[in-house]
């Protein structure tokens, strides 16, 4: 599954639970973290994976930290005292989703998920 | 991962200076997100890998992500001082601002002359400038090298966080060139109302309070930026 529409809805969830296993992590970690984690099924695309982090951190659920790497700057995330709170609360809505989702495109599930 | 050479940092620095950035915090970002990439694939590899990235990181997609951060800079700088400024009104804190009203409108009411009045008026001005030249000084020191890194940006590369301090540093400066060096532009009794002690002492606490917060401010960011 590679669709980058159905990632999309997902994708600030995905990285506040990422920072909530790692504690800190910069922007090409996650992307290689995703597809790791995948094996590479899901690739995070570096267009959303940016503004998804820069909006957290407007919203106050990330914070930064500037590290010198190298001959380079490099900028970590880390989550916020809220950003803690709201990974429960995304992770719960999200799996609250897919299993909805997989009412619909199963029918003949139970609602303890048995056929 | 490997290495990278000189050659390669040197292309990734051209590839980069293309999109004429000019935030420096989104500069270093999308370098490091280059360098990181490319130091996972060969040598061979390196000009494909490189193509692909510049066509994720497009020039609009890259000048999307500096104008969203620009505007995401001035809300926070402004949203923390006024946290910071809220706090000088806390119960533990209060003593501290009673402390320094009562200091100026002392003071105020020693002075003998407009001249001395007009002095302490603009003793946070003053201090208002030596932090200007102070943050000047560190924000030369973080940016220099970014700087020198992509010489030949086209554009003038700064810190987008910088930006809203100078802004903000320059703002009561110019507020107080507006009020006495444009004539006419206010109601003559105006300046009276501000020859008053009472009057200088407390637009000198406010501008005592605005310099500190300012300076709180920049303690706060300057560990999560470039600052």
């Amino acid at each position: 599954m590679s669709n980058n529409n159905l990632i999309k809805g997902s994708l600030q969830t995905i990285i506040l639970k990422l920072l909530e296993e790692n504690e800190r992590m910069y922007g090409y970690e996650i992307t290689q973290r995703v597809k790791e984690l995948t094996a590479g099924e899901i690739k995070i695309t570096e267009g959303a994976l940016y503004p998804a982090l820069h909006k957290l951190e407007a919203e106050g659920l990330l914070s930064t930290e500037i590290q010198q790497v190298d001959n380079r700057v490099r900028k970590y995330y880390s989550l916020t005292k809220d950003g803690q709170k709201e990974v429960h609360s995304k992770m719960s809505e999200l799996q609250s989703f897919v299993e909805n989702l997989q009412r619909i495109i199963n029918p003949g599930l139970k609602p303890d998920f048995s056929l | 991962m490997r290495k990278l050479t000189d050659k390669e940092l040197q292309a990734i620095q051209d590839s980069i200076r293309k999109k004429v950035l000019s935030s420096a915090e989104i500069i270093m970002e999308i370098y490091d997100h280059y360098v990181s990439h490319l130091q996972e694939y060969p040598k061979e590899e390196f000009e494909k890998q490189l193509l692909e990235l510049d066509q994720k990181f497009t020039y609009s997609y890259c000048h999307r992500l500096q104008f969203e951060l620009n505007n995401y800079v001035r809300t926070d700088i402004g949203k923390t001082q006024w946290m910071v400024i809220k706090k000088y009104f806390c119960f533990s804190r209060w003593l501290y601002l009673a402390g320094i009203l009562a200091i100026l409108f002392y003071v105020a009411s020693l002075a003998k002359s407009e001249k001395e009045l007009k002095l302490l008026f603009f003793s946070p001005l003053v201090l208002l400038i030596a932090m200007f030249i102070f943050l000047g000084v560190q924000w030369l020191r973080k940016i220099l090298p970014i700087r020198k890194l992509f010489k030949g940006n086209g554009v003038s590369i700064e810190s987008s966080f910088s930006k809203q301090f100078i802004l903000r540093i320059h703002l009561p400066l110019s507020l107080i060139n507006f009020i006495f060096y444009v004539p006419g532009f206010f109601p003559e009794n105006i300046y009276s109302f501000l020859s008053s002690p009472s009057t200088i002492a407390l637009i000198t606490a406010i501008f005592v309070l605005y310099v500190i917060s300012l300076l709180e401010v920049w303690k706060i960011k300057s560990k999560t930026a470039l600052l």
